[in-house]
């Protein structure tokens, strides 16, 4: 199945300086480009410096689209301030993809990784080939959906994803634990509504309803708390 | 929905969220728990701080590309102004502004320029000082500038509406600081000349003015200032011949659409250096702290 790709990242071209849809595939038009242009992460966006830094993260484009995408730091930033840009790639899909995957956007993005679709590349060309995806998970299991979760801080950010409050997770999380056990107690209409990312600083500009961070601070309490989003200690 | 519900639904966040107040960029009504004004996004502390002064206050904004040196500018302007001038004394109203002048400053300290300004408005920083104007008796009054994102702004060119905090902070200002990179507009070819005429554009439409004859030229002063002039002089012996030279098409509207402007050049550093790492990053390193030009444009805007 055929899905759309592109990438956010830092540049100067003909279109103007620093961070932009630098690459994209044909079939996303101007109007998705400027939607994703709008979520598009830029510096400072990864919670921390540590250039292994990642965020999975899931949002909705109107009620049609959905995006998969994955932050990291890419090469050195064009404005010779001597930081690393901040490199995403996305696959832009047709809603009625996530039934091929239980209506599950984090086995979505994990088959997407595992395929390489999200892997750092060079973006000079401002034209990409769509990506051809599976026509089911080729990681998760379907199962009947859990009731409740065992862990304490998990139940607790379920219970404000069932009453869409957004919500931090904040501590040490295994994220490859604590999304699949999520997404199993979320409804599988639910699942598709949840906005989630996993290590990205909160933005006014980002209204992600779920958010995994890795580790605490002082800041990163009071930013939510203005944004309104409850951390949730882990 | 009905005026008594507005009204009930008004007074419930009132009792449970806090005093009610003015956005300064938008003025919509915002509450004082409010961490951002829902409308523009500007930061709810800042039109706290402005309403709690009680004084006259006014925007000057601070605009250019991504590049331009807009977080260098505001930084050392409000240093140099914390020091006082000849002509001029500023003291930082809130932590928000100390912040813009204590990243400048410390980044130039350690051989650093500031990171870049991320596109999250809720990470911009924004200047809120007292200026009091030496010659003139009894002369204060506040300025505020936000330290906008290079992109934010030619994304607002491009798309109007995207950010609407920049439309309101230029229709609310009294002045704007043109930051211009003057290396870019002498090695780059046009493309500096097509991103000030469109920001020009953007200015005088929010500016614009009719008389009985058509259109008038707007009022708002514009100071042009030419960054990064310690590596190029051709921009610091005569600013105005240099734009004139380089950027043919921005002069020429600038001189039919607004009634006052004027060029500057400037510059933070004395000499500067670039460095390459082994994972290919390159980075500009100042050599030393050696501002030009940083307070002139300002004294011309309020003077």
């Amino acid at each position: 199945m055929y899905v759309d790709q592109a990438i956010f990242a830092s540049a100067r071209g003909t279109q103007g300086s620093g961070y932009q849809l630098v690459s994209r595939s044909r079939g996303i038009d101007d109007s998705t480009a400027t939607m994703l242009r709008d979520w598009g992460p830029s510096q400072g966006a990864l919670l921390t410096r540590d250039v292994d830094s990642e965020a999975i993260s899931y949002y909705t484009l109107g009620t049609d689209r959905i995006v998969v995408s994955r932050t990291i730091y890419g090469g050195p930033e064009y404005s010779q301030r001597g930081e690393l840009e901040v490199f995403t790639r996305s696959i832009v899909a047709n809603r009625k993809l996530l039934e091929a995957y239980d209506n599950n956007p984090w086995w979505l993005a994990k088959t997407v990784l595992t395929l390489g679709y999200f892997r750092l590349m060079r973006h000079s060309e401002p034209w990409m080939t769509e990506v051809d995806l599976p026509t089911r998970s080729l990681l998760g299991v379907r199962s009947a959906p859990r009731a409740r979760i065992a862990e304490e801080p998990l139940s607790q950010a379920l219970q404000s994803l069932q009453l869409n409050r957004p919500v931090a997770l904040i501590g040490n999380i295994d994220v490859e634990h604590a999304m699949p056990q999520l997404m199993k107690c979320l409804g599988s209409p639910q699942r598709t509504q949840i906005t989630f990312t996993t290590g990205m600083v909160p933005s006014v500009r980002r209204p992600f309803q779920l958010h995994l961070f890795p580790n605490a601070s002082a800041t990163l309490n009071s930013r939510l708390i203005k944004l309104g989003i409850s951390p949730i200690n882990f | 929905m009905s005026r008594t519900v507005d009204q009930n639904m008004s007074t419930t966040r009132f009792l449970a969220e806090g005093q009610k107040l003015q956005c300064v960029c938008c003025d919509a009504g915002i509450f004082t728990n409010d961490g951002f004004c829902p409308s523009c996004q500007a930061p709810t502390s800042l039109s706290k701080s402005v309403a709690e002064r009680g004084t006259a206050s006014g925007f000057i904004s601070v605009l250019g590309a991504s590049g331009a040196g807009k977080t260098v500018y505001l930084g050392m302007l409000l240093d140099m102004l914390t020091k006082g001038t000849s002509q001029l004394k500023g003291l930082p109203n809130n932590s928000l502004s100390v912040a813009v002048q204590e990243q400048t400053i410390s980044a130039l300290e350690n051989r650093q320029f500031p990171e870049k300004t991320p596109n999250d408005i809720d990470q911009w920083k924004w200047l809120h000082c007292e200026l009091n104007v030496m010659k003139r008796r009894k002369c204060f009054f506040d300025i505020i500038s936000p330290d906008f994102a290079g992109e934010a702004i030619s994304y607002e060119l491009e798309h109007p509406g995207t950010f609407p905090v920049v439309d309101k902070v230029i229709r609310k200002s009294e002045g704007i600081v043109f930051l211009i990179d003057s290396l870019q507009i002498r090695d780059s070819g046009r493309d500096e000349d097509f991103f000030a005429m469109k920001l020009a554009t953007y200015i005088n439409n929010a500016h614009a003015r009719t008389g009985r004859f058509g259109s008038k030229k707007a009022k708002i002063r514009v100071a042009i200032v030419l960054t990064k002039c310690d590596s190029c002089n051709e921009a610091v012996e005569d600013p105005t011949a240099f734009a004139n030279a380089n950027m043919p098409g921005f002069t020429k509207y600038l001189e039919r659409n607004f009634a006052a402007f004027n060029f500057f050049s400037a510059s933070v550093v004395g000499a500067s250096a670039t460095l390459v790492d082994r994972l290919g990053r390159v980075e500009q390193i100042p050599f030393h702290v050696s501002p030009r030009g940083i307070v002139e444009p300002i004294e011309w805007l309020i003077s």
